[in-house]
């Protein structure tokens, strides 16, 4: 078993990893509360345009992990207009013919896209050889662990998005609405809010998010990887699903605490190398954990009678 | 309500989830290949100064000291070097004439799932099969290659080989890259009387007397690496790497018998694929190796250079020596790297150097840039177009008449010795050794240069013998003459 000074190097790469749960949880909990979807096609969008951004610029199979020169540098902001784009578009032509349907299906309309864009990206980026996007990047040692400026700027924008988020949420007209509508559809839609136009906002904003995602991601896993980044999303949701799908807050500790735990499990052998297999377990277990808690004080009718 | 509804959906598909170069090689590299033989009475003038121009870049690729005793001094008797290659110039007949009529069949299985693609070695066998059909064919008819993905599935490898000899009627069983056809389908092509090349993974598709492969898998591949490491200095502890998969635990084995005959701890890492997490699993390798101990990569370019580019960020390059097995011997690879792992990786080679200047290599580049313009030069490549070579001239040696019958092929294939390419050190044979064939057992060791390229660090050197199918592999091929001329 390893010493507690040895963690330190792990703890760093598992805020990391945790920040990109966090503010991947943060889109995915904002869209379901004003629209009542949980959008699996969000790694799917975010991998779409990493792929598009790396052909942009100017990757190819001898150059795997291309660096941006002069006007290719224009590909950054192409990654977030593109996943931005990618959501806005089903927002607005396919999600609103899903409106009135139960959560099951309208989550599964979006899981529909994600394989559809999956079989896309398969289709034209050959998966045998590798890809990456490398940002420019600087590193410095902080108490014997190596630092990135790019895990840096995740941590910081996983605070800074919900920070804003929250702050927009309950402070704002239009933040407001979103809750409105997330609280019931009609009966906002019989007072004047403008439910489409507000969920449209909610997909755009959760496509923007995705955007900034991605650009920070292929970076932390060191490639374009289709289905480690496809599905990195279920990773997020364990998060989001400790904070019910409605605490921004809990959802960010939740997620870091994911991606620390994650990461510092790597490092057991011998008599615990258990618990460094099955650490890829962890957002399961605490997601599995939480729902327990949650339910703890239900009440549930079986045959007849009230049982706890 | 629907909160929960969809918190408890959202775990279910988190469970469900869980269960779940175009080459710019610009180097003059002397051919690989002729170091040993030059020192041979035959050898030209111009084979010793490659010899010399070889030497001099493997004193300068070098890395760590190299005071312990060599392990991979090369027997110079039998390697190729210059010699005329035995399928002769150009695609089949090289007549420039489209070939007409039936084609004849020839199938494979293949892996091609997330984390492991051999895709890329079949598809290179079918473009050495356009160029044939562009150029004569089999004596004027077609070759056609019928490739099955096994899916990763045991029940998939089995279905596939059965669909290919008894619905496709395939008369032969050549270029799979699969972690499955050998050990699922092995007794199988026994019973049917195929004798099946490949380019092999798991141990039985080198421990089966009806299959040979051209490459020497994962296993001996890595155990070259583990050679090379240890000749350059690795101390203490080797901590192997590849991913879990159903040959994981072969994949390593004998590296990890070679560091304990020289005293090295030895530890295997099997992380699942595809690698989400390469930081910390490449940081747990080098801690566990300890500084100046060794860390051997077994894993395809997508998933190794993931590892590589974590270790090169988080600064534990120079804390061990880094070796790995054949399949980073990809220029791709070299460019992602650059400059910080120049000289610093050990690779590893099956198979001659993707510059090498002799012709057969000059051949494999020339049809990849017409017939598989897309795909970078690289090992898988290699291999597929070597044996696309190795079948196409066996074909073309048989009477017309007997090229559908699948009992004359097989027979002919199992009698294939000596044949001489370019592309790996000695003559390749089929063997059909009762303890298993491993036809390809000297290599070279590659490193990156800095730039874009894999380089040449060490020669021909002999593959150790730490268990006994290689050492029965190598009293057969003198007692047979199987690659000896």
């Amino acid at each position: 078993m390893p010493g507690l000074g040895e963690f330190w190097p792990y703890i760093i790469q598992g805020l990391a990893f945790g920040a990109m749960y966090a503010v991947t949880g943060t889109g995915l909990v904002v869209l379901y509360q004003t629209t009542g979807v949980v959008n699996l096609a969000f790694g799917a969008i975010g991998c779409m345009g990493a792929h598009l951004a790396w052909s942009m610029l100017g990757g190819s199979l001898s150059k795997p992990t291309p660096h941006a020169e002069g006007w290719r540098i224009l590909a950054y902001p192409l990654l977030v207009v593109v996943c931005a784009g990618l959501t806005l578009a089903y927002g607005i032509c396919i999600a609103p013919l899903l409106a009135r349907r139960d959560p099951l299906v309208k989550s599964l309309g979006t899981l529909g896209l994600a394989l559809l864009l999956l079989g896309i990206m398969k289709e034209r980026w050959d998966t045998s050889k590798p890809r990456a996007i490398e940002l420019p990047s600087k590193k410095f040692t902080v108490a014997g662990g190596v630092v990135t400026t790019t895990q840096l700027v995740a941590l910081g924008f996983a605070i800074l998005v919900v920070v804003v988020v929250t702050i927009f949420l309950k402070q704002t007209a239009t933040g407001t609405a979103m809750r409105a509508i997330a609280n019931d559809r009609d009966v906002s839609s019989l007072l004047g809010v403008p439910t489409r136009r507000i969920e449209a906002l909610a997909w755009l904003g959760s496509g923007v998010i995705c955007g900034c995602v991605f650009l920070m991601l292929p970076p932390l896993f060191k490639s374009l990887d289709q289905g480690t980044l496809t599905w990195f999303i279920i990773g997020a949701l364990g998060g989001a699903i400790v904070g019910q799908f409605s605490s921004l807050t809990v959802t960010f500790f939740a997620s870091m605490a994911i991606g620390v735990i994650e990461s510092v499990l790597t490092p057991f052998s011998n008599n615990f190398q258990f618990m460094s297999d099955f650490r890829k377990m962890t957002p399961f277990i605490v997601a599995v954990a939480a729902i327990m808690w949650i339910s703890r004080r239900r009440t549930v009718v079986l045959a007849g009678r009230e049982m706890r | 309500m629907a909160r929960r509804f969809m918190a408890a959906a959202a775990v279910g598909a988190m469970l469900l989830v869980a269960c779940g170069s175009d080459n710019k090689s610009s180097s003059t590299t002397a051919a690989p290949g002729t170091a040993a033989s030059a020192t041979t009475a035959a050898a030209t003038a111009t084979t010793a100064a490659a010899a010399a121009t070889t030497a001099a870049g493997t004193t300068a690729a070098s890395t760590g000291d190299t005071t312990a005793p060599s392990d991979t001094t090369a027997s110079d008797a039998g390697l190729v070097g210059d010699k005329s290659a035995t399928a002769g110039e150009g695609c089949g007949l090289n007549n420039g004439q489209k070939a007409t009529g039936n084609p004849i069949k020839l199938g494979n299985v293949t892996t091609s799932i997330p984390g492991i693609d051999f895709t890329t070695g079949p598809a290179m066998m079918k473009a050495y099969f356009d160029c044939v059909n562009d150029n004569g064919g089999i004596n004027g008819r077609p070759v056609q290659m019928l490739e099955e993905n096994d899916n990763g599935k045991p029940e998939d490898a089995g279905a596939a080989a059965k669909k290919l000899i008894e619905t496709d009627k395939v008369v032969a069983m050549v270029g799979g890259f699969s972690i499955l056809d050998c050990p699922v389908n092995a007794d199988y092509y026994t019973q049917q009387g195929y004798n099946v090349i490949v380019a092999g993974v798991p141990a039985e598709c080198f421990s089966s007397p009806n299959i040979a492969a051209v490459n020497m898998g994962p296993g001996y591949s890595a155990l070259g690496a583990a050679q090379i490491v240890v000749e350059k200095g690795a101390k203490g502890k080797m901590v192997t790497m590849t991913g879990k998969s159903p040959t994981s635990d072969y994949n390593d084995s004998l590296a990890g018998l070679y560091a304990k005959s020289k005293g090295l701890e030895w530890e295997d890492l099997q992380p699942e694929l595809p690698i989400s997490d390469p930081n910390t699993i490449i940081l747990d390798a080098v801690n566990k190796a300890g500084d100046g101990g060794a860390v051997v990569l077994n894993f395809t370019p997508p998933e190794g250079l993931k590892l590589l580019k974590a270790a090169e960020e988080l600064n534990l390059i120079d804390k061990v020596i880094w070796g790995s097995s054949t399949p980073l011997n990809d220029n791709s690879v070299a460019a992602a790297l650059g400059k910080a792992w120049a000289g610093k990786l050990n690779v590893n080679a099956e198979l001659s150097l993707l510059d090498d200047p002799r012709p057969e290599m000059e051949l494999y580049r020339q049809v990849s840039q017409k017939y598989n313009p897309d795909a970078p030069l690289g090992s898988f490549q290699q291999m597929g177009f070597m044996i696309g070579r190795i079948i196409v001239k066996t074909l073309m040696d048989m009477p017309a008449a007997d090229v559908d019958d699948p009992v004359k092929v097989n027979a002919a294939i199992k009698g294939i010795k000596n044949f001489d390419t370019h592309i790996v050190c000695k003559p390749w044979y089929f063997g059909g050794l009762p303890d298993g064939n491993v036809p390809n057992n000297y290599d070279y060791n590659v490193v990156p240069d800095g730039t874009d390229t894999m380089t040449l660090d060490k020669d021909c050197f002999k593959i150790a013998e730490v268990e006994p199918i290689l050492t029965a592999v190598r009293k057969a091929e003198v007692e047979q003459k199987l690659n000896v001329g």
